[in-house]
């Protein structure tokens, strides 16, 4: 059992737990009444999102004029916010799926939470593209092809804003898919455990009458590893055309090779950032210390530190490109990012993006809770920034000087944004009210079998 | 003609449910099967599980997603209502290779998920016997069908001797 003494000596889960302890404390959340902190957290989260969708209806009702959105600047808040969604999505694959293929084991007590968080934010992106349009109501008529009575007239396939109707469903589907399959088990765990008639009737319903035998498990175990397999370039595919939208065009600031990769290690970069905010206050609020430990944070803090950096260096590059390509609109407009309009943008995108990692290149800032919790949420700001820059300096200077226009956010804008973070915790909340947070059945087979099995 | 039933026995740590399943699988029996709370690493060899077939499914539906994006993209570009736009050619494929991935794997991620609990898993199905309520928490499972009632008692003296804990036989297949 030599594998498992390797798994001992990295304390994957603190102290010496039994598969009863996991069980008992990962259902523990599920099973009491939710406390007064939770009930406090919901009750804000829920009415901020109350507002949020009150405002979109609002918004849709009068048209999207309320929004900042006004001739150069056609892509405003919405669609800095579906970029900024959709980045955060990906730290929960990256998680789920390339971890588990690179065999890296401290993933198990995560991944479930921050699988939850992928579908939650992907969820929340998808808003914002359908208020942007408009008239979401006919979002079905523009998005997919489908046969029809215009000709037919079809969608177009040339277009990296078809390309991401396709990549943003697509990954929406696969990770409820995966993140469902990594649940069944656990479902079983907790139907086993009710004492509760109508518990047992939804969570037995939901576990699809798993039963753990070993054939099953190991039909099982195939699909997993095709599922991450398959996600690994499925993640990196969704942020590489959520950058074609704006690398495939000709705007200046836009039309640049390195997007793909850049975006990619941004969306991991916030992703991580806000996975680790969300973990910090969920190991206190349900007392998972002992499973998601301080050595989990600081393996995640190591990431956000080494994307931080391929972010940075994505920066320096673009205005080296800018200058050496020679091209006049490039170079003034990365001047313009810098030292223009939006210069307080910029400056603020490169403060949190690229000098609050490097805090963590000190093993006592990567371990300090207050200090970590902080740092995340400096860098979803500034991740938010760097999509309002790229979007918004780019077609507020664009080629025809008389049509320059600087842009702001609106009340509408602001409230909007805000109440899709109020949807997205009231979601979070509810999953780890009603679902078990860390995976059991996977943390219980990284526990060495002489520690885990006595009690009998 | 006799019920179908199981017999059942227990176990409480990896080691002993997996020299369990091994003897077992040795003595011949074929229609046996292990109930863990989780994938016990070399539970495979022990009970001689064969290799599952379902990436052949999983390549399958794979390349029907490939066919049917390549199908969609240049059936309705080309031929059902070609459009000028931007003067860019009508058949423009490597303008079609992001769809072309993305229902691939589409396709290839759902089928293996559904058909993995419906083909191989037979699942959902509510009707078979839940041995023990502690399998999906902390016990360790061995169940052996047997065709009738004379064949029970032999089948409990085995497991006995390979010393499986609190033996009992249920009615119903495994």
């Amino acid at each position: 059992m030599s594998t498992q003494n390797a798994l001992q000596e990295e304390h994957l889960v603190q102290e010496e737990k039994t598969y009863r302890d996991v069980s008992n404390e990962v259902c523990k959340p599920l099973e009491s009444f939710p406390t007064k902190l939770w009930w406090i957290a919901f009750t804000i989260s829920a009415s901020v999102m109350a507002m949020g969708f009150s405002l979109i209806g609002y918004m849709i009702y009068t048209g999207v004029g309320l929004s900042g959105i006004r001739s150069p600047v056609g892509w405003g808040m919405m669609i800095v916010t579906f970029v900024f969604w959709i980045g955060i999505g990906h730290a929960g694959t990256l998680i789920s799926a390339i971890l588990f293929l690179f065999r890296q084991k401290w993933r198990t007590a995560i991944n479930r939470s921050a699988e939850a968080m992928t579908i939650i934010a992907v969820m929340c992106a998808g808003i914002f593209p359908l208020i942007h349009t408009g008239r979401p109501w006919y979002s079905f008529y523009w998005l997919f092809p489908y046969p029809n009575q215009m000709g037919p007239l079809w969608v177009n396939f040339r277009s990296p804003l078809l390309w991401d109707v396709f990549a943003v469903s697509t990954y929406l589907t696969i990770s409820v898919f995966f993140w469902y399959t990594g649940l069944v088990p656990d479902l079983a765990t907790v139907r086993d455990r009710a004492k509760n008639f109508w518990r047992k009737k939804i969570y037995g319903i939901l576990a699809l009458g798993w039963r753990g035998s070993s054939r099953g498990w190991h039909h099982y175990e195939v699909a997993y590893w095709v599922l991450a397999g398959l996600s690994a370039p499925l993640v990196l595919s969704v942020h590489t055309i959520v950058s074609f939208d704006f690398a495939v065009s000709i705007v200046p600031g836009w039309h640049t090779t390195i997007f793909p990769p850049y975006f990619v290690a941004g969306a991991i970069f916030s992703g991580f950032a806000m996975v680790v905010t969300l973990l910090v206050i969920a190991r206190e609020v349900f007392g998972l210390k002992q499973y998601i430990t301080m050595s989990h944070l600081d393996s995640m803090n190591k990431i956000i530190l080494a994307t931080g950096m391929m972010v940075g260096l994505a920066y320096a590059t673009e205005f080296f490109i800018a200058w050496y390509s020679g091209v006049p609109y490039e170079r003034a407009i990365f001047l313009k990012r810098a030292l223009g309009p939006f210069a307080w943008a910029y400056w603020t995108m490169v403060a949190c993006n690229v000098l609050t990692p490097q805090f963590f290149w000190f093993k006592a800032c990567r371990r300090s809770i207050p200090l970590m919790f902080v740092l995340s949420i400096f860098v979803n700001i500034g991740m938010w920034f760097e999509r309002f820059v790229i979007v918004v300096t780019s077609l507020s200077t664009d080629y025809l000087p008389s049509s320059w226009k600087y842009f702001s956010l609106t009340a509408w804008d602001v409230g909007v944004l805000i109440g899709s973070f109020g949807m997205f915790f009231t979601l979070f909340l509810l999953f780890c009210r009603l679902l078990p947070t860390i995976s059991i059945a996977e943390v219980k087979s990284v526990i060495p079998p002489k520690e885990a099995s006595h009690g009998h | 003609m006799g019920t179908k039933q199981c017999v059942v026995g227990y176990y409480f740590s990896t080691p002993e449910i997996l020299d369990a399943a091994r003897k077992t699988n040795q003595r011949g029996f074929k229609k046996f099967d292990t109930f863990t709370p989780f994938a016990v690493h070399g539970m495979d060899e022990a009970m001689g599980i064969k290799r599952s077939k379902l990436p052949f499914i999983s390549f399958g539906a794979g390349s029907v997603g490939l066919m049917t994006a390549m199908g969609l993209e240049i059936w309705t570009h080309y031929y059902s209502w070609p459009m000028n736009i931007g003067g860019k050619p009508l058949l423009a494929l490597p303008a079609y290779i992001p769809i072309f991935f993305e229902l691939t794997v589409l396709l290839c991620g759902v089928t293996t998920a559904v058909g993995m609990f419906t083909l191989f898993l037979k699942l959902p199905n509510f009707t078979k016997p839940i041995f023990h309520p502690d399998i999906t928490k902390d016990r360790f499972a061995l169940a052996i069908e047997v065709n009738s009632e004379a064949e029970v008692e032999p089948v409990k003296r085995f497991l006995k001797e390979i010393q499986a804990q609190d033996i009992h036989n249920v009615e119903g297949v495994l």
